[in-house]
């Protein structure tokens, strides 16, 4: 476990040196100028469009910064041997893995947490009030990205990088639109469509789980179980991805 | 130190192709205490082998196995490795990316400080350690690799092309402390190198493979003395046209590339010696046929 968090404090380390810190805080900024803009052309609700437009852009800038970081964790240690340095140590692959997706995670935290500041700190300029949804809601955009941040991780191993973005876009726009769906007439009638979608839901991530957004922007207040069990599917679905991302790593050739 | 049996590597690069076979059937063995070149050309199959000896890819067939009571977690905490042209992480400073390789060994604080102070400066690099990785030059992250790969005194030590990028005197250094870490500290050393000259200015032993499989192991000396003919070799100011073709029974064969060769069994030596004094031809030198190990690998080679 300490060469775990070994892997971990280092790679959070580089990291933070380089330029990506600097990105997000400029797409901080940029998230500010862009809610503040629009929320002036609300007429009559800028609360209310800060949080709706700021919280569904940060979501999904953070699901961005997920792949970004993801698509690179491996393949750069890779192509620059930097892999090798670690791996003629003492130390087991999966430990290894997993330090490097800690020292991820930590910088995936970081910066969710850097963006949806800069689009609440709008939000609080027009009189929006604390809510306990907010954290809430930075912990669920968390558990989101995080599981992207895997899924991307394990098509890297499996092939190249632009396959790996195409086929987390893909899982993550399944992921919303297949839960959704479900509801819809056209769906409900046919049965057959039904089982398969709702198939999907068992074997790919229900991303839909952790979208909060609705209940945040509309201060709808939040079923705890709900916040419970998607915590805990949340925790599964993330462990189980990362159970496959080590078992793959372990036994893939390092070429 | 280890033994490499019947390692045989393939590569699926296609589906519908037949695999590449870049390691056929190589076995040989790394002996304690000694210092062995692992030689061939690019391509021939070294970096592969290294990285099945360091457990990097799978072999297809074959295993390594360790002499003694090595296990596989004992080898790695034996062992210190530099790869080829290595990248580490820019961001970090030298000093940084040192404490962490040290870390990886298990050293103390203290233990690291002492090693990196003391092999940085051995490797003239010491200067640059609070700089950030990415402000060095290839010369000098090779250093600073290098330095990682000794921090905590490792009984085996394994480099991919360690003098490739370096400026001759930088090669002088890393070749002076390759001696020095077997001399003083009994360290055993397997280095790859398409150099020939590099082997054999510090190895003892020296492993040769050609497209996968293995050409030679041994020694040295007995590869050079293997090679060597029996031939004399003469060598002469210049030779009077009609010359070789009078004696032509006598002189074997003749290398006129920069100086003048003539060459000729031990037994015809004596009489032709006089006969080119007698032409009033000058002798320059004289002895035995020699091959540089340069000459002897590609020769196997062919």
């Amino acid at each position: 476990m300490n060469k775990t968090l070994l892997v971990a404090r280092y790679t959070f380390k580089q990291l933070l040196k380089s330029k990506i810190m600097y990105n997000c805080f400029w797409l901080g900024l940029a998230l500010m100028l862009f809610t503040y803009i629009t929320s002036e052309f609300s007429f009559g609700n800028p609360r209310f469009i800060a949080m709706d437009f700021g919280v569904g852009v940060s979501s999904l800038a953070s699901v961005a910064v997920a792949i970004f970081l993801g698509v690179s964790l491996l393949s750069d240690e890779i192509e620059s041997r930097t892999v090798y340095i670690a791996l003629s140590k003492p130390i087991s692959r999966s430990s290894f893995i997993f330090g490097k997706i800690l020292g991820m995670g930590l910088i995936l935290f970081l910066n969710i947490f850097i963006i949806m500041t800069c689009s609440l700190i709008i939000y609080f300029i027009f009189g929006g009030e604390w809510s306990y949804l907010i954290p809430v809601f930075l912990l669920f955009s968390l558990f989101e990205a995080l599981l992207v941040l895997l899924v991307v991780v394990l098509f890297s191993l499996i092939t190249n990088k632009v396959m790996s973005v195409m086929n987390t876009i893909v899982i993550y726009v399944l992921g919303h639109a297949v839960p959704n769906s479900l509801e819809i007439t056209m769906v409900t009638e046919n049965p057959l469509l039904l089982k398969i979608l709702k198939g999907y839901t068992y074997i790919f991530p229900d991303l839909d789980r952790f979208n909060m957004k609705k209940e945040l922007t509309l201060s709808f207040p939040m079923d705890s179980n709900l916040i419970i069990n998607s915590g805990l599917y949340a925790i599964f679905y993330s462990f189980l991805v990362l159970m496959i991302i080590i078992y793959i790593f372990k036994k893939k050739d390092l070429t | 130190m280890f033994i490499a049996n019947n390692i045989r590597k393939e590569f699926q690069e296609d589906f519908w192709k037949s695999p590449f076979v870049a390691l056929d059937d190589l076995s040989f063995k790394i002996e304690e205490g000694k210092i062995t070149g692992f030689l061939g050309a690019n391509g021939a199959g070294k970096t592969t082998f290294l990285k099945i000896l360091l457990n990097f890819i799978m072999p297809t067939k074959g295993e390594v196995s360790y002499i003694g009571n090595i296990t596989n977690r004992d080898f790695f905490k034996q062992l210190g490795y530099m790869p080829e042209r290595p990248y580490y992480y820019e961001h970090l400073t030298g000093r940084e990316f040192l404490v962490y390789v040290g870390k990886l060994q298990d050293l103390s604080e203290e233990q690291i400080d002492k090693a990196i102070e003391k092999w940085t400066k051995e490797l003239k690099v010491f200067f640059a350690l609070d700089r950030s990785l990415k402000s060095y030059s290839k010369g000098m992250l090779q250093r600073v690799g290098f330095a990682g790969a000794l921090l905590h005194n490792p009984s085996l030590v394994i480099l991919d092309e360690p003098l490739s990028g370096l400026d001759p005197i930088g090669r002088k250094e890393f070749k002076d402390i390759l001696l020095k870490i077997n001399r003083e500290y009994g360290c055993t050393v397997f280095f790859s190198s398409h150099i020939v000259s590099d082997v054999e200015e510090v190895s003892e032993n020296v492993v040769v493979i050609d497209k996968g499989k293995l050409v030679y192991q041994g020694k040295i000396d007995e590869l050079l003395e293997n090679s060597s003919t029996k031939l004399m070799r003469i060598e002469v100011e210049k030779l009077p046209e009609d010359f070789l073709s009078a004696h032509k029974d006598v002189i074997i064969k003749t290398s006129f590339a920069i100086n003048q060769y003539l060459y000729c069994h031990k037994k015809d030596q004596q009489s032709l010696m006089m006969t080119l004094l007698s032409n009033n031809i000058d002798i320059l030198s004289l002895g035995h046929e020699s091959y540089s190990l340069e000459e002897v690998v590609y020769k196997l080679n062919e």
